[in-house]
């Protein structure tokens, strides 16, 4: 009698599991950026580094606006909102990573604009950002598949 | 079930479902949460009253085109109790592989 009660309690729980796994990945599925959200947002984080590194506050202010903008398109479509925050200390490393890169960027992009007269350089430095931003997304959305994948593979 | 640290509050399977649906995420919207589960308005409405009850989720509404979004969320505390709830279930699954079979 005991070992059929066990029988069913581990089934249960193992059905439980099952259940949660499913679950889980419905969410992080829905909570999956689409393309166009990542693309759109490494033009415009390149935009703003552009701006930066021409001194050109005004065009920052716009790329700001334009960065909000994409964020409200977001979360009109959006049902599930992943976490905004990362966190693990290797998370927020990446983010303080990301941050330092694009002042270094910035920085550089005003030194060979204004000390060594080069114009295209804070294009480039635009670029450079906006292309590093894209790789991540692509990135963040293979970890989302991973994921998904993983819970269905339980 | 047995073990001590099976949360009653969670282990409902709409429930269980809603936790962990919320788990990953920072929130699901609550239209989201009754498509994925399948299940009525009311339905929904009354687990998730049961889960707030106990301090496991948290509702957020919001305007947006002049309709009202309601938002779901877990706590700090719902996630520390829907842990605690799958690593009972796995502790349950695992001790029955490690009993040999006669």
């Amino acid at each position: 009698m005991k070992n059929t009660k066990n029988a069913t309690d581990t089934a249960a729980a193992q059905d439980a599991l099952e259940s949660i796994h499913a679950a889980s990945s419905a969410g992080i599925k829905a909570a999956m950026p689409p393309r166009w959200f990542g693309l759109a947002i490494s033009v415009v984080t390149g935009g703003i580094v552009a701006a930066a590194s021409a001194g050109e506050t005004e065009l920052i202010a716009v790329m700001l606006a334009a960065m909000a903008g994409v964020i409200a398109m977001r979360r009109k479509d959006s049902v599930a909102e992943p976490k905004t925050l990362p966190n693990t200390l290797l998370g927020f490393a990446g983010l303080s990573g990301l941050l330092l890169f694009a002042l270094a960027v910035i920085a550089g992009g005003r030194f060979l604009s204004e000390a060594q007269g080069l114009a295209w350089a804070p294009l480039a430095s635009g670029g450079i950002f906006g292309l590093a931003v894209y790789v991540l997304s692509l990135s963040e959305r293979r970890e989302y598949r991973a994921r998904i994948q993983g819970n269905s593979g339980q | 079930m047995s073990a001590a640290e099976i949360d009653p509050v969670i282990h409902a399977p709409n429930r269980l479902r809603i936790c962990a649906t919320l788990a990953p995420l920072e929130s699901a919207e609550f239209q989201f949460l009754r498509d994925t589960l399948e299940v009525s308005d009311s339905v929904l409405s009354k687990h998730i009253k049961q889960l707030e009850d106990a301090g496991y989720v948290k509702l957020r509404k919001e305007k947006m085109n002049g309709r009202q979004h309601t938002w779901v969320l877990l706590t700090s505390t719902g996630h520390t109790a829907f842990r605690a709830h799958v690593e009972a279930l796995e502790q349950i699954v695992a001790a029955a592989r490690a009993i040999p079979v006669a």
